[in-house]
């Protein structure tokens, strides 16, 4: 007979509270550490994630309850692909197939949460998108202004010429 | 998002995701982005991440234990680490964009007048093509030091991680470049300034004789015509190192006085 994992009330930014298994908010360091330091208290319920949002929240569950049933593949530094369908699951590549304003804010919640899968996960996403990219395909992808003078571009230039030799 | 991550992030996550991008290409195109990615890409903690996520730290002590955390070397710097070990393929994808990367630190050393330290060049073990020759342009003085990567495996303690640029086939533990081409003057290497170490790795020529005397060499090394009167010629060691060659002109030639030291290698010609 299985017997029903306790969980804990992960709260957002907005107060929005979500249950989750413990196995899936141990996930997380930060959680786990909080836990820790309150393990004298059995009746610690909730934990407070200030720095997360809702919807971001929401994101970092289903990927720590995933990761759970199938770990993500350990993505290799640096990248061999463009294609995150190459270097992970299928489940990781459409996870990460958002819009880039929350891929930052999953980015920085991971890196808040300090959940090491999915922070290599949402890093290696945005390393995928400049990876073998011109910096004007850069800037125009994630919508950067140049704000070097001509001077100083002739100079950077200069210094990287070997690169664009070979 | 990358003007956010930027200026909002803390270090590590850009380090991370320039350490994903790949090392140097990613730098040099990232530091042409804008100003800020410019002083991002040339972080000491950019070169930390770098140099963890490659290993680099391991080249200098490669039978040790991985330490926890580790430091580059007493006295230098995550930068030097990182400048001074060049990958191949993993920092550079071909060893004749890991020369021109040495010959340009070379020269920017040069530039600055800072006292230029040999660089290093690792080619993991097993076979390399070598589409072009390879010519190495490398400043007077320039010690330019070409090796095959240690071979780590489990039993040094690193553990069976995939990523790893360290574990290589022990069946295989050294690097082969292998060079077939039909034109003339195409020596694999090619140098006339600087002095050059080959250590430790198999190296074979193959250069197809159509042409009776196409003039090829494994290894050409040539004094500049007008050297400077101070320059120590050109030289080069060969240390445990095994080449062969099918070339109508020899296998290594040595002009103008150019110097080769050979110690404990292997070189013949094969008909």
């Amino acid at each position: 007979m299985d017997v029903e994992e306790s969980t804990i009330n992960l709260v957002s930014a907005e107060g929005d509270s979500s249950p989750v298994p413990l196995s899936v908010a141990k996930m997380s360091e930060l959680v786990r550490s909080m836990m820790d330091e309150e393990a004298e208290d059995d009746d610690v319920k909730e934990i407070p994630l200030p720095n997360v949002k809702s919807q971001v929240l929401h994101k970092v569950i289903e990927f720590c309850e995933h990761h759970l049933k199938e770990p993500m593949t350990e993505i290799e530094k640096p990248l061999k692909s463009n294609s995150m369908s190459d270097v992970v699951q299928k489940f990781y590549a459409d996870f990460v197939d958002i819009e880039q304003v929350l891929l930052f804010e999953l980015i920085l919640a991971a890196n808040y949460m300090d959940i090491k899968p999915l922070l290599d996960l949402t890093c290696a996403t945005v390393a995928s998108m400049i990876k073998g990219k011109t910096p004007e395909d850069i800037r125009t992808t994630f919508n950067i202004t140049n704000d070097f003078s001509p001077e100083e571009e002739a100079q950077v230039r200069e210094e990287n010429k070997w690169c664009e030799e070979a | 998002m990358l003007t956010l991550l930027v200026s909002e992030a803390p270090q590590e996550i850009v380090s991370s995701i320039l350490a994903f991008a790949g090392p140097h290409s990613a730098l040099v195109t990232m530091a042409r982005v804008n100003k800020a990615w410019r002083r991002a890409a040339h972080h000491e903690a950019t070169y930390r991440a770098l140099c963890l996520a490659l290993n680099k730290h391991r080249v200098l002590h490669p039978y040790d234990q991985p330490h926890p955390h580790p430091h580059p070397h007493q006295g230098t710097c995550w930068r030097s680490l990182f400048q001074e070990h060049i990958l191949v393929p993993d920092d550079c994808s071909t060893l004749t964009q890991a020369m021109r990367l040495a010959s340009h630190l070379f020269n920017r050393e040069m530039g600055i007048k800072r006292n230029r330290k040999p660089i290093t060049v690792w080619i993991r073990p097993g076979t390399h093509s070598v589409n072009q020759p390879v010519l190495v342009a490398l400043p007077e003085q320039a010690c330019l030091r070409i090796k095959t990567l240690p071979p780590f495996t489990n039993a040094h303690g690193v553990g069976p991680h995939l990523q790893d640029p360290m574990e290589v086939d022990p069946s295989q533990p050294q690097a082969v470049l292998i060079m077939d081409t039909r034109l003339c003057n195409s020596h694999s290497f090619t140098f006339n300034k600087g002095s050059i170490t080959l250590q430790h790795y198999s190296r074979v020529q193959v250069s197809l004789l159509l042409k009776q005397k196409n003039q090829n060499a494994a290894i050409f090394i040539q004094q500049k015509i007008a050297p400077t009167p101070s320059a120590p010629p050109p030289h080069c060691l060969l240390d445990n190192v095994s080449i062969t060659s099918i070339s109508g002109k020899g296998i290594i030639n040595r002009s103008q006085g150019g110097q080769v030291t050979i110690s404990d290698s292997y070189v013949a010609r094969l008909w």
